[in-house]
């Protein structure tokens, strides 16, 4: 199935030997859409412009990841971000939670044919979106990380709009919620349908809901608290089944466990600045490390500063990059019908795995393109248009 | 009562027309309930006719070559609309004769067939899944349908579908009738192709499945064939199942079938929102204990009931 | 199963239609969205804040005759990050409100701007002139041909 998988429509070739409609073997190919990120992360953008880029890693979880370079580069250069922009982040990181977890329940719905849900979970997303535009400027890049904290502020006007559309959304999720879980024709899908062993999961390092629905305890905000998480501490949500329903259920509860923590960080949002500002340049040749944890697990990046404002070598780990290692041991067995479920199921983000660069740069083969060269390239594609 | 030639092609060309200009009407009904439960606006009803003429305008691509696969989507709209003709609708069917139920039977099948082997002569592997499972499918829901319309000959002591119809609208509702009309109903879902029977043509997981490699004017005349079966197996289901009030005038009575089809088509519509795509050996195995149960059905006819 | 389904069905019932009528009716953002980016000639001295900030690399200026520079946008590539809004010194650029921005014409797509400046009398570089009177003493004040955005 693939290059162009159907149900995701994104990228990604899974070779699927069956006999009957029963699958026997599977062949991942992935890195169908490689499109040179880090490469750009290294070479042309300075420390603060590479936050824009990392946004766009993914066009569901950008803010984790322009979270997590931000508080590798502050790690590395010792800066030390104000309380008030760390609630933020913490803040627009459950926000963005929320929204991805209910746009993962219209795609599993759709998956399974179920177009209702996935218009109504949509619906109930809507005002989520909308609230995200009214913070930051935009639904989905919202452009608010900066080296040493954040770029806007949060107006107090704007705190009773955001706790009634949380409200709003916690309502409505709740009837959703009730209604799916006594669906048996949508247990007929789900339940018992790519089982992800506890044992097995431990061992491929499956992260995020797809690990925490085997069983598996898991979570980058308590194992490694960042942002304001060590003073809002998350419940861990698990489950046993370790098939695809546990996985709704668990990004289910995780998604009221964000709407309870969006209410518990404006509950304890301090006063202060947002933005350090930062007087010394940052010095070369640090490293720092930094994990977040994104709606689909648990997000890596690594900074290494170098000269001249920018990063030396910037690398990303996207949590779908070990998910998709335990695909062929969980359509073991399956029919072709319930591949792109169990696919589906551990919400596989393929802009964020498809951005590797795998080409060694002194390799010789490839050419570095300085800043003006680039604008140069810029201006003549324009010039031709 | 004697038909004399002209009344029986004019009204066989009546039922066939009324089916093909209102089929894509019944479908596009059907999909503004479907945006309905979804909560948003959906396309205007006459969407399905713009669909259909935009379609047909386009180039007529073939890539598997052959005259019997150039004209599988006229012959598959041609075997709907001979349906169309055996059903009832408003008064005995045009072309009915002694024995017609097993030749409706067949012709249900061969439209089921036929687009099974476009799917099969297609090239690509999703369409050849797609076939198969329509193959599939087709073996499980066909044994319904001919024990609903069994139990209703064995009632009517004919195995023309006019006498059954006219027996059952002279001697009101009975219970083994009514359990194979509830069959029937639950038939109908699958012979439309609706949730949660849309198996063969399940884009999300096989990529539009049968008609993968139609396009133009050949997947109009398939989409086509598509919509008037769900209307002519609606309206075969209520002029045997549910054929009252009568008035005996086929204007009235015709539109009276035409009405009632729709609110089937309606229910057909509202399960097909809410319901996700079973997988085929789930959707046999459903079947299968559905045509089990009709049995029951027959048994009531047999004793009496 | 079908209390479940029932419940379903009175969620959507109760959801009603939500389509907004947009474009039929105008669905203006809200203020703080970032839109598209406006530059008010009056009061950019040329400076190139901008362009030193800009992540996406998209604003351009460079030196023109003896005494004007020329700043261009290529603003099909901007991401409306809002970075140089954030570093004018003059509030000249800025982003506007506007999302409607679809156009055929690739010459909407450059933004550009030609600032006047007078040249310093020892090296003969421009430096912009201090008052605006001054500053449309010096050679005419025009923008050429797609100058205001």
């Amino acid at each position: 199935m693939g290059p162009f998988f159907p149900v995701l429509e994104e990228p990604a070739y899974f070779r699927l030997f069956v006999e009957g409609e029963t699958i026997v073997g599977c062949d991942y190919r992935g890195f169908y859409n490689h499109r040179g990120i880090e490469k750009l992360g290294d070479s042309t953008l300075t420390y603060n412009e590479v936050p824009y880029l990392a946004e766009r890693i993914c066009g569901i979880c950008g803010f984790i990841h322009s979270s997590c370079y931000c508080q590798a580069v502050e790690k590395a250069a010792g800066i030390e971000v104000p309380r008030r922009a760390r609630f933020l982040r913490t803040l627009l990181l459950e926000v963005e939670r929320i929204h991805s977890h209910l746009l993962w329940l219209g795609i599993a719905g759709h998956i399974i044919g179920f177009d209702t849900i996935l218009m109504q979970a949509w619906r109930i997303r809507e005002p989520v979106m909308w609230l995200a535009e009214e913070i930051s400027g935009n639904r989905k890049t919202y452009g608010m990380n900066t080296i040493g904290g954040v770029r806007r502020d949060l107006p107090a006007s704007l705190v009773p709009k955001l706790l009634a559309t949380v409200a709003e959304v916690e309502r409505e999720l709740t009837a959703v919620r009730d209604a799916v879980v006594g669906d048996t024709t949508v247990h007929a899908r789900t339940r018992n349908v790519g089982r992800l062993e506890t044992s097995w999961a431990r061992e491929v390092c499956v992260v995020g809901p797809p690990a925490r629905a085997s069983n598996i305890a898991i979570d980058a905000r308590l194992d490694h608290p960042y942002a304001a998480y060590d003073e809002i501490v998350p419940r861990i949500c698990t489950d046993e089944g370790g098939d695809t329903w546990a996985r709704v259920v668990v990004r289910l509860n995780e998604a009221f466990e964000s709407i309870r923590l969006v209410r518990e960080t404006l509950a304890h949002l301090p006063d202060g600045p947002v933005l350090t500002e930062i007087q010394d340049e940052i010095p070369a040749g640090r490293i720092g490390i930094s994990v977040v944890e994104a709606p689909r697990g648990e997000a890596v990046h690594a900074v290494l500063t170098g000269e001249d404002n920018r990063p030396y070598r910037w690398r990303v780990r996207a949590p779908t990059y070990p998910n998709l290692q335990a695909v062929p041991a969980m359509i073991q067995n399956q029919t072709i019908a319930d591949v792109p479920i169990t696919l589906g199921s551990l919400d596989p983000c393929f802009s964020c795995t498809e951005r590797v660069e795998a080409v060694d740069v002194r390799s010789g083969a490839v050419r570095v393109y300085s800043r003006r060269e680039l604008a140069a390239l810029a201006k003549r594609r324009e010039a031709r248009r | 009562m004697s038909w004399n030639v002209g009344a029986v092609v004019g009204l066989a060309l009546l039922n066939a027309v009324l089916v093909l200009v209102l089929a894509p009407l019944a479908e596009g009904v059907m999909r503004k309930l479907r945006a309905l439960i979804h909560s948003r606006k959906g396309p205007p009803i006459r969407q399905p006719y713009l669909d259909l003429a935009k379609l047909l305008a386009k180039e007529d691509l073939r890539v598997t070559p052959g005259l019997f696969y150039a004209v599988m989507p006229s012959l598959t709209l041609g075997a709907v609309l001979v349906l169309a003709t055996l059903v009832p609708m408003g008064a005995r069917p045009p072309l009915g004769f002694a024995g017609d139920m097993v030749v409706l039977l067949y012709v249900t099948a061969a439209s089921a067939v036929l687009m099974m082997l476009t799917a099969f002569a297609s090239i690509s592997p999703y369409a050849f899944v797609g076939g198969s499972r329509e193959m599939m499918l087709l073996m499980a829901v066909e044994p319904v349908m001919a024990v609903a319309l069994v139990t209703g000959a064995v009632k009517a002591g004919s195995l023309s579908t006019g006498a059954i119809m006219e027996w059952n609208a002279a001697n009101g509702p009975t219970l083994s009738m009514a359990v194979a009309g509830f069959a029937l109903l639950l038939a109908l879902q699958a012979q439309a192709g609706r949730l949660p029977f849309d198996i063969p043509e399940a884009d999300q997981e096989i990529m539009g499945g049968t008609f993968i490699e139609q396009s133009g004017p050949r997947l109009a005349l398939f989409r086509w064939a598509m919509w008037a079966k769900q209307l002519v197996v609606a309206l075969l289901l209520v002029e045997l199942f549910v054929p009252w009030p009568r008035f005996g005038l086929l204007p009235v009575d015709l539109v009276l079938a035409l009405v009632k089809a729709m609110v089937v088509l309606l229910l057909v519509a509202v399960v097909d929102a809410v319901n996700p795509r079973l997988r085929i050996d789930q959707a046999i195995s459903y079947y299968a204990k559905v045509a089990f149960s009709s049995l029951a059905a027959l048994a009531f006819a047999v004793i009496g009931m | 199963m079908f209390m479940a389904k029932l419940r379903e069905a009175v969620i959507c019932f109760k959801a009603g239609r939500v389509t907004l009528p947009y474009p039929a009716a105008p669905h203006d953002p809200e203020p703080g969205f970032r839109g598209k980016i406006t530059i008010d000639p009056d009061l950019c001295f040329g400076c190139g804040g901008c362009a030193n900030v800009c992540p996406a690399g998209v604003i351009f200026l460079h030196d023109a005759e003896q005494h004007a520079r020329i700043l261009e946008l290529y603003w099909s590539r901007c991401t409306y990050c809002g970075r140089c809004a954030e570093v004018c010194p003059e509030g000249a650029i800025a982003l506007t409100q506007m999302f409607e921005t679809a156009t055929d014409r690739a010459e909407d797509m450059v933004i550009s701007l030609k600032v006047f400046m007078g040249p310093c009398q020892r090296c003969g570089r421009c430096f912009p002139p201090p008052t605006v009177l001054d500053q449309m003493d010096v050679a005419g004040f025009h923008e050429p041909g797609g100058g205001r955005p």
